[in-house]
């Protein structure tokens, strides 16, 4: 299993895939201090006012700030709004 | 546009209850279900706004998560609707609406005219008017290749047309040629080049034709300065053939031009008081409605018309604009020596202007200013360079008898 991870990270780099297209991370767009796109994301663990806690395949996602909501939530993409102060990768 | 969308087919905004909202949300995004507006209240509570579409697919997903949901508002078309059932004009309205605006589609209430410089667009409009292509004519009663051949046909310069319909739109794209094929016929038909006024000849530019003139010879008006015929000759300088030409010249006369010109001392000069009044008018065919005063001696009007269009060029009879009436006096005012000196000089020069724009050179300038107690008179003469020469015909005479070799050969 851990030979095909390997042959398949080997084939990325070779034909210089992007990591988003090649093992799906997740891409975190921050505009300003007000707005976050979120993409690639499995589930959300946990939504509160003050936190916003996603999966992904690379593991945990977390968003932290005041009055966050989610304006648009799709399959796709994830956009957050709100007072963002922290947004950290586990 | 997803909010035009959402507003024409209608959705909701629910609150939900539960302790797997979480969960909820996940299963929303494995089954494609798209959440907008996704806040947590104080209390706990999610709010959420779903399209009515995906508000039906929710069911199986709250029974599985144990989710209560409480619709909190109903918005967009379906619920509009549903709101004013009772109201059957509005829905009358509404289908007459519609209606007209199914039968207007089926219209032309533009006419786009482009590539076209020489024949004007409101020329080639009345011409398809008179054809009966007009503002307002049903779309399946019109023939594009049709209309294409009649404005080929009745404009010849036109070497190209092309009409087509988009939408309610007819749109017509022309291609002009420099000249149309009669006119270039025109042009090689045999001519002389004629002298149309009097002068020296100062330069003279022979292309096609029998140079009868030359630089320093003086010409009368009437005298032909370049003859439209070829004369061939033979060895022994006899004319064996005559070939008629198109004559082509640029012929360059000198000439004295008089000049006269009276200029009175005491002149009315119109001054303005500053006084102004406005006013608005609106005309619908015959009938003029004019708000404002009616004119009076000692105003000055200024009119500006706007007509009103439906479209680019689908004028309707109806016209508005503004009218501004300034109040002026005529005072009686007489030149100063100097001053009638310098306007007389100033209409002089713009004299010179109008023959430079038309393409004559000023050689020599004798024109002197007088000014007598009532009157600046400026008299002289300007020698100027001009071009000359009219297309007149050619007279056709019998081709000689001598031969190619001539009388010696023989």
């Amino acid at each position: 299993m851990k030979r095909k991870g390997n042959l398949k990270e080997h084939f990325a780099g070779v034909l210089e895939i992007p990591g988003d297209l090649a093992y799906q991370e997740p891409i975190v767009t921050v505009i300003g201090r007000d707005q976050a796109v979120v993409e690639n994301y499995r589930s959300i663990l946990r939504y509160t006012r003050e936190e916003i806690v996603l999966i992904t395949l690379r593991g945990k996602l977390t968003i932290c700030g005041k009055c966050l909501r989610i304006p648009c939530y799709t399959p796709w993409e994830m956009q957050v709004k709100g007072c963002i102060s922290k947004v950290i990768l586990h | 546009m997803e909010r035009l969308f959402y507003d024409l087919w209608g959705y909701v905004r629910v609150s939900l209850q539960g302790g797997q909202t979480e969960r909820f949300l996940n299963l929303c995004k494995s089954s494609g279900i798209r959440i907008r507006q996704l806040t947590r209240t104080k209390e706990g509570n999610l709010e959420a706004v779903f399209s009515v579409k995906d508000f039906f697919k929710l069911r199986p997903l709250l029974r599985k998560t144990k989710v209560h949901i409480h619709i909190l508002e109903k918005h967009g078309l379906p619920f509009f609707f549903w709101r004013n059932k009772k109201r059957k004009a509005f829905f009358l309205g509404f289908v007459f609406a519609v209606g007209v605006l199914f039968l207007l589609s089926g219209r032309i209430w533009n006419i786009h005219i482009e590539g076209n410089v020489a024949n004007s667009t409101p020329e080639i409009l009345t011409f398809l008017q008179e054809k009966g292509i007009t503002h307002g004519i049903a779309k399946n009663s019109i023939d594009c290749s049709q209309i294409a051949a009649m404005i080929r046909k009745e404009y010849p310069q036109i070497t190209w047309v092309s009409a087509r319909m988009e939408g309610t739109r007819l749109l017509l794209t022309i291609q002009e040629g420099t000249k149309p094929q009669e006119l270039l016929d025109q042009e090689e038909e045999p001519c002389n080049i004629t002298a149309d006024q009097e002068g020296t000849i100062v330069k003279m530019i022979t292309r096609r034709g029998t140079p009868l003139f030359k630089p320093g010879d003086t010409c009368r008006k009437g005298d032909v300065l370049v003859l439209g015929r070829l004369d061939y000759r033979n060895d022994s300088q006899e004319v064996y053939r005559y070939e008629y030409v198109h004559g082509d010249a640029d012929i360059y006369v000198q000439h004295e031009l008089s000049y006269y010109h009276e200029l009175p001392l005491t002149y009315e000069e119109t001054v303005m008081t500053g006084k102004k009044r406005r006013g608005f008018f609106f005309k619908a065919g015959p009938w003029y409605l004019q708000f404002g005063k009616k004119q009076e001696d000692g105003w000055i009007r200024l009119t500006e018309e706007k007509q009103i269009y439906l479209t680019e060029t689908f004028a309707l009879p109806f016209r508005f604009g503004w009218i501004t009436d300034q109040a002026f006096q005529i005072e009686k005012k007489t030149y100063t020596k100097e001053e009638a000196r310098k306007k007389a000089a100033e209409i002089l020069y713009l004299y010179e202007e109008k023959l430079i724009e038309k393409g004559v050179q000023i050689s020599e300038n004798n024109v002197k200013i007088e000014i007598d107690h009532m009157t600046c008179i400026s008299r002289g003469t300007l020698l100027v360079v001009e071009k000359t020469g009219i297309e007149t015909p050619v007279q056709i005479q019998e081709q000689p008898q001598a031969d190619l070799l001539g009388s010696d050969g023989q």
